[in-house]
Parts: structure tokens; sequence; C-alpha cells
């Protein structure tokens, strides 16, 4: 396979230097510890962050009315816990920081760290854990998996409004935690993710096959089945999402759809019109939508559909609030 | 014209909510068609009429609440789930079910009920023991020959006793009695 790099082992670096290059009318960069952040005068500080690879995820995201700084590490690698530590300190205004993350052990692990660290030198921080993804652990437990996938960029934008209008760190994390209890997300692979420097991908698809429940690093879905089309996709992840949620007509939902990597726009309008058919057919309020590649599995192909059950009417404001984050 | 799953299953939507206050043989493809807010012409791209859109209803439905489910939730789950399934479509089904035409609800019912029981099989014994395959066989035909009936007659008196209540007969009394006697 081709990748347009250099090498490898300073992909990030580059890649947030080209970045940077584009943006730096809006943003600041720390080469040292990769952070992508702006400058907060005011109100709490949002950091997010984790391994690269999830493009334009998370500095993309790094704006006036969303994050105030994004912390990247090697690919599927989470930064360092001195790298968020740097990046708290760069952006509390004394006004707390609220750590964003998405559910993954060794994420935690290092945010954790940071965290303490923080506290210990006198910084107020805060921390909500994003659990959208709800395909299995496996099909012995059949647990939920519940790691942080696409829609942490809804967490981002709402959480991010709210904040631009001063409300306090206590509350931020309620309302974040709120979002998260209510936050629903599924994907379907059509191919694996192939990284440079490691391209044997965790499972193998043929090339007539989909996986469902597909993670964003690699992990498994829950079944294989043949593919038809995206009436196909739509159908089965719509039907699981309304397993879960037992929606009645005129519900109210917020829709986010995304491409994992590798897909075209074109694509996934068409899959959003097949979800457009379907949601019209089962009446539900579809308050907001939202269609791009936001939260990807590096070259992945293949699209999610995550679903937000509005229980607060000022989500929606939220959502449609500007911002000048570049990927929003 | 290409078929459209999407448009199949707002044709079939619509059939049902009608069968929700008419018997069958009353609904014709035009009311259907007008409650599906669609073209008379699509219904024909589509089935041929509606005895053929019934079975659809029967073969998809059971597809997608009961096959669709292995490997995503636990078989208990389901089988709480289908029985949730029926108590909320009892109005079709009970109108459905009166059609003599028809045989399509225990085929597909029966099929996969098939499939979920030897995935019960599989979690409760935890093995997957191939010698056993013509014995497997028979336990789970006998179980989803029995649930199939059960659920016509829970049906047809109404749902009386509750979902919940049938799921928790099913694998208390039944399934987990056969275990216990391993």
């Amino acid at each position: 396979m081709k990748y347009i790099q250099n090498n490898p082992k300073h992909n990030v670096e580059a890649m947030l230097q080209g970045y940077f290059f584009e943006r730096k009318q809006f943003i600041n960069y720390d080469s040292k510890y990769r952070i992508i952040h702006r400058n907060n005068k005011s109100q709490v500080a949002l950091i997010s962050g984790g391994g690269s690879g999830h493009e334009p995820a998370h500095f993309g995201y790094v704006g006036d009315g969303m994050l105030t700084a994004s912390v990247n590490g090697a690919v599927f690698v989470p930064p360092s816990a001195e790298a968020i530590l740097e990046a708290i300190k760069k952006t509390d205004a004394g006004k707390g920081v609220l750590l964003i993350v998405k559910n993954f052990a060794s994420d935690i692990a290092v945010f954790s760290q940071a965290k303490k660290e923080a506290e210990q030198i006198g910084h107020i921080v805060e921390m909500i854990i994003v659990t959208d993804d709800h395909s299995i652990e496996n099909d012995i437990s059949y647990k939920k998996r519940h790691r942080g996938v696409a829609g942490t960029i809804l967490v981002h934008k709402i959480v991010g409004s709210y904040a631009k209008e001063g409300v306090a760190l206590a509350d931020l994390k309620i309302i974040g935690n709120n979002v998260i209890d209510n936050l629903y997300t599924l994907g379907v692979a059509l191919t694996p993710a192939r990284l440079p420097g490691n391209e044997t991908p965790s499972y193998t698809l043929d090339d007539d096959e989909v996986y469902f429940g597909v993670g964003i690093h690699g992990e498994e879905g829950y079944r294989k089945e043949p593919y038809i089309s995206s009436e196909q996709l739509a159908i089965e992840l719509i039907n699981k999402l309304r397993r879960l949620n037992n929606w009645v007509p005129y519900e109210k939902y917020a829709l986010l759809v995304n491409g994992l990597g590798s897909t075209p726009l074109m694509e996934q309008y068409v899959f959003a019109n097949d979800l457009r058919r379907l949601f019209n057919m089962e009446q539900l309020d579809i308050s907001f939508v939202k269609v791009g590649t936001h939260l990807t599995s590096y070259n992945m192909q293949g699209i999610s559909l995550t679903l937000l059950k509005i229980v607060d009417q000022q989500w929606i404001e939220a959502l449609n609030q500007p911002t000048d984050a570049s990927h929003w | 014209m290409d078929q459209s799953l999407i448009t199949k299953k707002i044709i079939a939507n619509a059939f049902k909510s009608l069968m929700q206050k008419e018997s069958f043989v009353k609904i014709s493809v035009s009311e259907i068609m007008k409650t599906a807010d669609m073209r008379r012409q699509t219904f024909y791209y589509h089935f041929q009429d509606k005895y053929e859109l019934l079975e659809w209803v029967f073969k998809t439905e059971s597809k997608e609440n009961i096959s669709d489910l292995i490997g995503y939730e636990r078989w208990d789950i389901i089988m709480k789930q289908i029985f949730i399934y029926f108590d909320r479509e009892q109005d079709f089904y009970k109108n459905a079910l009166a059609v003599s035409e028809q045989n399509g609800f225990i085929e597909y019912l029966y099929s996969n009920l098939k499939s979920l029981f030897s995935r019960a099989l599989d979690d409760i014994y935890h093995t997957a023991d191939k010698e056993n395959l013509e014995n497997r066989n028979l336990i789970t035909s006998f179980l989803s020959h029995g649930l199939v009936g059960v659920i016509k007659d829970w049906i047809q008196s109404g749902c009386e006793i509750s979902p919940e209540a049938m799921a928790e007969y099913m694998y208390t009394d039944l399934l987990n009695k056969m275990h216990d006697k391993e």
C-alpha cells in the first residue's frame, strides 16, 4: 500500500506542522509536546486528545466555542501525562479545566495522571469520559463496549458552546455527562484500516463483506455479512439503535454521520439519505444533522451513525452556535 | 426499475398500520400506497400482490427481531425482546393470522427461533459438540415448534400475560430446567 509520507516515525509531527501552517492566525502549536491550542483568558479550558490517526479529531475542533487544546499522541497511542499537564498549564485561565477523554484504558490512565499532577500544583481539573460506542466486548458477555468514538465530537461542541457562555466547570461536567448518557454510536467497516509500518489489520474482510460494530483501533464488530447496499447498512444500524433506545414517534434526536477515513462524501450523503427515509418512517424528530469525516480510524473504509437523544432543547442551540474550529 | 429495501419497508409500514384497524381482505393496494404516500405503480415494482407483501413482513420482521440480534444480545434478552415485539404488534398479527392463505408466519418464525435456540444451547452448555448434532437438532426443533405455537396462542388470546412474564416462563421453566437436569 502507498502512503503520502516521508518517514512514518515523523508523520504526526509533520502533520501538526502542516496544520499549523494552514491555521496559524487562529491557533498556537507547541511542537515539543505536540499541543494545538488557542489563547484562553476568560473561560473554563476544554482539553481533549488521544492517539493520532483519528483526524480531524481532535485538533480540528480547537476553536472558539469548541476545544481550547488538543494533545496529540503517536498513531493510536495516547500522549504522555506530561504533555497533557503542559496543555493544562497553557490553557487554564483560573476558571479550571475540563478534560474530555475517549473511554480507552490507556487514555484514561494518562489523563488521570495529568489531572492528579495538575491538582498538586493548584489547578482545578475535572474529567468526563465519552462512552458512546454501543458495539459489544465479545459474544460471551455481550457487554456493550462503551469506548469513546465519533459521538465525542458532539460532546466537544455542546460543552464548548456552554463553556464559551461562561458556564462554570462543575456545571460543564454535569452537562457533559448528561450528553454522554444519551449518546449512541455504531459503525460498520467495508475494509479495515491499514497503518504505515503495521499493515496487518486485526481482522480481515472478504471483498464482498461488511463488518457491523467495529471500533476505531481495529476492535472487532458483532457480525460479518455479505454486502448488499447502503440501505442494508442503514437498516441494520438503525435497528440496533432502536433496540437500545425504544424510541417512540416525535422523539427528538441529533444525528451525526461520520466517515471512518476513506469513505467519499458522496457515499456518506447516500447513506444519510437512507437514514432520512428511515427516520421519517419512524416519525422521529431529527433536529440536527451533521455529515462528514469527523473522527476516523485512519484509512478505514466505513461509516458510523451517532444518535444523541435530545433531553434538553438547549443542546440543539449549542450544536447550532457558530465556531471557528476548522473541521466542525 | 431497481428495487429499494427502504421503499419496501415504507410500504410494509403503511400496510401494517392499515392492518391495525381493517381486515386483510378489505385492504387494497391503492389504499396501502395512499397511506405510504407513493404512486400505486411503485407497489408493483416491489411486490406482486398483498399476499407477497404479507409474507415479506413475516420474513423480514422475524429476521430483524431474532436472527439479526444473535451475536449482539444474549439469547434470553432476545427472547424477551421477541415477546415485547409481538405484544406491541399484536393487532397486526391477530389480523394477519386470520388470513387463511398464508403459512409464512410459522415458517419464518420457526427458522429464526431455531437459530436462536441453537445459540442458546451453545451459551448454556458452552460447547458446540459436533457429536451431539443430531440430538441438538431435535432439541432446537422441538423448542422452536413449541414456541411458535405458544406465541400464536398468546397473540390470539390477546397477549393477556405480560411479555416479560412470558419470557420468564420460557427460560426459567423450560430452558433452565433442562439445564438443571444435566
